[in-house]
Formats: C-alpha cells, structure tokens, sequence
C-alpha cells in the first residue's frame, strides 16, 4: 500500500512515514475494499456468482485501483455468458496494471478464438432480439430464438432465466425448471433462478393436489395412463410412455427372436433377391454369349473371306509362276534366248565349227517356237544363223543318212535324216528328198505310219517338188500293199481297201514327175520298194 | 404468483462486441478511495491555510 500523498510505501503507522499525511481513514478504505474482494473471491469458490459479482463490485467502490478485484469479476461475468462485461474489466484492470496482470492472459485467451467470439456475439444479438419479441408480446417466436440461444451459448445465463420464465408463463414447469436448474449449476447462489423453481415447484405441486385443470393436465394424463395401463417417465428431454406390463425381452426369447430374424432374412433373400440377382446374371451371361456369337460369325465370315482370297492368290501366283516358268524355266523363254545366243557365240568364237553351232542349233531351239512364238530379231538371228551353217550340215547329214540306209542302219538313217531335214526345211529352198529320204527310212525301219506322213507332208507342203509325186507313188504303192496284207489275213480287210482305194485315188490326183532325172530316179526307187515289199510279205 | 410482465422489466439488453468500446468509456470509475483522499487534502489544505 502507497501513500496517497507522496506515493511512498505505507507502514503500519496511521500516517505516512515520509510525508506526515494521515492514511488512517485511507488505509480503512483499502482495508476494506480488500475484505470485500475476499468475500467476492469466498462466494466465487462455491459458484455463488450472483453473490460474488456483488462483492466485487462493493470491492471495486471502495478501490477501483484493486486489479485482483477487477480481474476476479471479469472471470465471474465470463463465466455468466456476460463476455462484453468481462472485456471491459479486464481492459479497466489492464489500464491500471500495464505490465505482469491476470488480464493480459484473459483477452489473450478470448481474442485468440475469433470464430468462438463470433459465436457468442450473435448469440447475444439472438437474445435481445429474443427480448425485444417479449416485449412484443411475440412469446412462441421469443422461444425460438432463446431455444437458439442457449444451444449457441449454454453460460448466457439471462437467455436461460428468460427462457425458463416464458415457459413458467406457458405452464410448461418441466422444461422451465430443467432450465432453472442448469442455471443453479452455473451459479449456485442466482436469486431469480430460484424463485422461479420455487415457483414451478408450487404451481406442479398444486396440481397434484387440486383440480386446477391447466396445470394439472399433464398429470391427469399421467394418471390416465396409468389407469390404461402405461407408465410414463422422462428421458433426457423425452418423455417416454409404455405399457405398464411391458417384459424386455432377454435371454432366450431375445435369442429366438433373432434366429427367427435370421430365418426370415434368409428367407427373403432367396425367394425375393436370389432369383433377381439370378435373372440378371443369366441376363448378363445371354448378353455375353450373343456378343460372342455375333463376333464368332463375324470371323468366320473373315476366315471364308480370307480363306476365298487366300485360294485366288494362290491360282494367281500359281499362274505367275507358269508365267515365270514359261520364260525362265527348263525350255523357257529364257533358256531358248540363251540357246540361241550361245548358238551365235559359238560361231563367233570360231566360225570354222559349223558342226558345233548346228549341234546347239538342233538340240535347244524348237524350230516350232521360231515361226511361231519368237520375237523378229530372234528370228531373224535364228535364220541367218541356219543359212550360215545349214546347207553344210544338212548335206553332211544327208550323206550321213544315205549311207546308213545303205548299210541298213534305219534308226541311224533316221536320226541323221532328221537332222538333216532339220537344217534343211529353214533354207530357202530346203531339199525335199532329204524328206523323201526319211520317209524311206520310216519304211523301211516298219514305221509305216510316220513314213506315210512324212510322203504327205512332201505332197502337201511341197506340191511342186519332183519328190511330190514320188511320194504320192509311193503313198500309192503302201496302200496297195496293204490292201493285200488285208486280204491274206484273217480279220476282213474292209476298211484297208478302201484306205487303199483312196490312196490310189490321191495318187491319181497327184501332180506328174518334173524332168528325166527325177523319173530315173523313181524309177529305181520304186524297184527298191517293191524288193522291200515282198520282204515283208 | 409470478408476473410476467414485472419479471420481464428485470431483464435487460446484454451488451454486444461492438459495444465494448463505449461501454468502456463510459465506465464510472469513481471510488471511495478518491473521495476520501480528496476530502483529505482539502482538510489539509484548510489547516495549512488556518
């Protein structure tokens, strides 16, 4: 304690050591705002709010410099839902007491929870506005907003005192003395609060007792109740009625029950859930098997698709590949160029061999093909080639073949008439008795086919030619001969004589020998034949 | 028999956030100990005086 004077620490003298003043009655003052604060601080122990706000403020009447009063009513009024009360002790307690006070750590601990202020800020616009219906006589709409209220902030103890007189006015003594009593556990010593519960306390036992229809309704109906057969009693904010013979069920009845619960779920699954669930996976199943089946024809329409395509390339490369075998394979277009060309370096390499050129000539080129398939150049090369080397070998050959068949060598004669014939038919003037020749040769060898069409094709190709009638003579005399071997055997002959009718016939209309030589010479051949016919025969 | 009416003039308006301000400022911070002080001072200044 300080002086008030001279601001010196005070002792327990009556005045004040350092400046004479007298701070007797001073010092009672603070004496007894201090015992007031004591009090204050006694009743806020017990819950006793009301009565502490009271010596607090006694406290604070005597000293307003006294901080711990200031701070302990800031927390009483907190602690009432009174937060603007507590901001202004606390900010009071901070003017006096700058530094090391309660009151930095209060508003610290409410401005650090704006959200939370917020709350409580529009729970006590609520409230007025809850006030302000009350005096409007708007009572439901005041226990709206107070319902509100209380649910936002449970310590605004006024929203609650009003809440529970509004009820009191509305005869609903529960709820008013549920609020009353959730006020007394705030504030133990609230004065209002307990004569409003001493109030709803009478006004519920009058109805016990009297016929007091409006406030002993809810007990009238309790009774009916009762006389029904029901109890009622309140849970929480509930009130429960039921029967008044109501068993819990328990042990083996709760069991049974629950079996039989079982029994029907299981039952319901399978009748009413089990065949849907069924249905939609047959469902699904159909809708995947269709999309299979769609997609299998799909591809096996592709596979035929594919399979078809697959046979026409293969007839196609099939026919290339005749195509490609035409040109380059054994007797192909190819082989026959690379004959001929081989043909022609031979005779460039050495032109002296004749024998050899005419060899390739004979063995690899078809003559066939020459007249008919070959390209002009090829020809061409093909006959110059001939003219070259043709007329030397086909009179060798020719040579060769006469004395063969004067040696009676046929197939020798054969072979090298043949060739001759070969070299000598791509002359310009081929030498036709080397055809007359080989027809001999035919004969004589027994091939009597191939000799008859070797004398036709003399007559036919070359009418002209003296060895034309020779052939047709001879054509003439097979026929005749034939006619005779007919007659001698014994299948009838029928069809011999009239082959040889013919070929007299044709013989007749055949042309006549050319000059003497050329009758000399058929002469002798036909003495020739004739020594052959009776050979045979 | 409780009255409505006289019951409901014992509540008042809570004061709001906003208005801690004014309510601060508007604080009677008057107390037994300056008065006393002040009478003493004026008791002393009169005996000074006499």
């Amino acid at each position: 304690m300080k002086c008030y004077n001279c601001d010196a620490e005070l002792s327990e003298k009556d005045y004040c050591t350092a400046c004479g003043a007298d701070v007797s009655k001073y010092k009672k003052i603070i004496y007894m705002s201090h015992s007031f604060y004591n009090d204050g601080l006694e009743k806020a122990n017990v819950r006793d709010l009301s009565g502490a706000v009271i010596s607090l403020k006694q406290s604070l009447k005597f000293d307003k410099t006294n901080v711990e009063a200031r701070n302990l009513l800031g927390l009483v009024y907190f602690e009432t839902g009174d937060v603007v009360g507590a901001l202004t002790e606390w900010v009071i307690s901070k003017n006096f007491r700058a530094k090391k006070n309660l009151a930095d750590d209060y508003i610290e601990a409410v401005q650090s929870n704006p959200a939370r202020l917020d709350t409580i800020n529009q729970s006590i616009k609520k409230y007025n506005l809850a006030l302000h219906y009350c005096h409007q006589d708007s009572k439901d709409l005041a226990v709206i907003q107070l319902k509100k209220v209380v649910a936002q902030n449970p310590r605004l103890l006024q929203a609650r005192l009003l809440l529970a007189l509004l009820f009191l006015e509305s005869e609903q003594y529960g709820k008013a003395r549920r609020e009353l009593k959730k006020v007394l556990q705030i504030d133990a010593g609230n004065t209002q609060a307990k004569t409003y519960l001493k109030y709803a306390d009478q006004m519920q036992d009058v109805g016990e007792d009297g016929k007091n229809q409006s406030q002993g309704r809810n007990r009238k109906n309790d009774e009916l109740r009762a006389a029904e057969g029901s109890v009622t009693y309140q849970s929480g904010n509930e009130i429960i009625i039921q029967p008044a013979d109501l068993h819990e069920p328990r042990g083996a009845s709760s069991l049974l029950n629950i079996l039989i619960g079982l029994v029907i779920g299981v039952a319901v699954s399978y009748f009413l859930i089990l065949p849907a669930r069924i249905q939609s996976a047959r469902n699904s199943m159909n809708e995947e098997l269709k999309t299979i089946s769609d997609n299998a024809d799909t591809k096996t329409t592709r596979i035929t698709e594919l399979e078809q395509s697959v046979e026409a390339l293969e007839q196609e490369r099939d026919q290339l590949q005749s195509v490609i075998d035409d040109y380059t394979g054994a007797g192909g277009e190819t082989q026959k160029n690379d004959a001929l060309y081989q043909a022609a370096k031979d005779y460039l390499d050495n032109p002296e061999d004749t024998q050899a050129v005419g060899e390739a000539l004979y063995l690899n080129i078809d003559k066939d093909y020459v007249d008919s398939f070959a390209s002009d150049p090829y020809r061409q090369l093909y006959y110059k080639l001939m003219a070259i080397v043709g007329p030397g070998i086909s009179e060798n050959l020719f040579e060769s073949g006469k004395s063969s068949m004067t040696g009676n060598d046929y197939a020798g004669a054969i072979e090298a008439l043949e060739k001759a014939w070969y070299f000598s038919q791509s002359l310009p003037e081929p030498d036709t008795e080397i055809l007359y020749e080989l027809g001999n040769a035919y004969q004589l060898a027994g091939e009597a086919d191939k000799a008859r069409s070797t004398y036709q094709s003399i007559i036919s190709s070359y009418p002209e030619s003296t060895t034309a009638a020779k052939a047709s003579d001879r054509i003439g005399e097979e026929g005749t001969t034939a006619a005779a071997s007919a007659n001698s055997e014994a299948d009838g002959g029928g069809d011999l004589q009239n082959a040889a009718a013919e070929n007299e016939g044709n013989a007749e209309n055949e042309g006549e020998a050319e000059n003497e030589d050329d009758v000399r010479e058929t002469d002798d051949n036909d003495a020739e034949t004739r020594d052959v016919t009776q050979a045979a025969q | 028999m409780i009255n409505f009416e006289e019951e409901l003039k014992k509540f008042y308006p809570s004061l709001e956030v906003e208005d801690a301000a004014d309510a601060i400022r508007q604080q009677d911070l008057s107390d037994m100990a300056e008065v006393i002080v002040s009478m003493l001072k004026d008791e002393s200044k009169r005996s000074e005086e006499s």
